[in-house]
């Protein structure tokens, strides 16, 4: 896995992305092709293909490297033959996720979503989804960082009215 | 303000419709913004598409010989150890269950009783729909038939119901007929189709594939 993955072929074309904060990164053409709001930026502009900069005004370059990784990884296990054992991806995509706190991983949701690519996208909400699997009303509030504008009466009717649906909740 | 946090609501969408349809139920408390959400039809559409795992299991004993019902209906949960009884408590009497199809439940009242009814209900979302029925007899079997997938425009939810009667006109002669109900008529109606067999098949509860109940 951590053998050099494009050094033999000739001199790979490079595009510039621009995070929201301003920093750039220098990206191989097919991995940068990968994210669909990249690809519809050069679509019919042929000509703006050469030193143009692509801004991506909804991610930030904290997060850029970690996606980076993920489509060259991923757009590798697309291609290879026979395709890569189950286990190996595996292992790919728990590392990804292991030390992602959940706020990183939401703001890596919006970046994906921003970027408009599914199989990034379906990772990561399939993800924040097992995050929250079983968990309290409380705890999900807190995850998403969202308000409770309930009054304590409202929610109390609302829990009543689905009560069997708190049996066997996790413990936070 | 939104209220959908950290993400949008596409965002919110994307990842609840993720998790099972019971614990849904009790994310309805987590704001006002995600009980709507929960509510909506378009949002359970999306939800119901997606496979999920079997939560549990409804059971309800019967009596074999006895005219009378047992009232209880327990719901067993799959993946841990538990027992609630209040599953049904939002329809207005006992009712012994009689069929599911794809997330609505067929029951009847229990008897003895005056006025026996159908009701086809969704534990979801609590509605319900009482239908006039003749009352439950020996030879005759409910199935329902429902698939919230199948009009990708249609908003409203339609499903049937079928009454398969058995009748012996002569010894060794067996038949089925069958009375359907749909939602969208509101009424009863005899299929003019009627089936000649001649191995007792009733009972073995409908089956909902594809388009028709076997």
């Amino acid at each position: 896995m951590a053998s050099s993955s494009s050094s033999s072929s000739t001199q790979v074309k490079k595009i510039t992305l621009k995070a929201a904060d301003g920093k750039h990164f220098e990206v191989e053409e097919p991995v940068a092709m990968e994210m669909e709001t990249v690809k519809s930026f050069f679509v019919g502009n042929e000509d703006a293909m050469k030193d143009m900069v692509v801004p991506l005004l909804n991610v930030s370059s904290e997060h850029m490297p970690a996606i980076l990784d993920f489509y060259r990884n991923h757009s590798e296990f697309r291609k290879r033959t026979p395709p890569p054992p189950a286990e190996e991806v595996k292992a790919f995509n728990e590392a990804f996720l292991e030390n992602k706190s959940d706020e990183q991983l939401m703001e890596m949701i919006m970046a994906a979503n921003f970027l408009n690519t599914k199989e990034l996208l379906n990772f990561l909400t399939e993800a924040a989804a097992n995050r929250i699997k079983n968990k309290s009303v409380e705890y999900v509030r807190a995850f998403f960082g969202i308000e409770n504008d309930f009054t304590p009466e409202e929610e109390a009717r609302i829990r009543a009215e689905n009560e069997w649906a708190f049996d066997g909740l996790d413990e936070d | 303000m939104d209220n959908f946090g950290f993400v949008n609501r596409d965002m919110a969408i994307n990842v609840l419709s993720r998790l099972p349809t019971k614990l849904l139920l009790g994310l309805k408390c987590v704001c006002k913004r995600w009980h709507q959400l929960l509510c909506d039809r378009d949002f359970t559409k999306v939800q119901s598409q997606k496979r999920e795992q079997i939560s549990g299991f409804f059971f309800q004993q019967r009596f074999h010989w006895c005219p009378y019902d047992i009232r209880t209906i327990a719901y067993i949960p799959a993946e841990f150890v538990g027992l609630n009884q209040t599953v049904f408590s939002f329809l207005p009497e006992d009712v012994v269950v009689l069929a599911s199809c794809n997330g609505l439940v067929c029951c009847r009242s229990c008897v003895p009783c005056n006025d026996p009814a159908i009701y086809v209900c969704n534990p979801v979302d609590r509605e319900w729909i009482k239908i006039n029925w003749s009352g439950p007899d020996r030879d005759s079997y409910i199935a329902l038939a429902f698939d919230p997938c199948r009009d990708a425009m249609e908003r409203s939810i339609n499903f049937k119901l079928v009454q398969v009667r058995h009748f012996e006109p002569t010894l060794d002669n067996l038949y089925f007929s069958f009375e359907i109900y749909s939602s969208d008529t509101g009424v009863w109606r005899m299929s003019k189709e009627i089936c000649n067999c001649n191995d007792k098949l009733y009972k073995n509860k409908g089956i909902f594939i594809g388009a028709c109940i076997g």
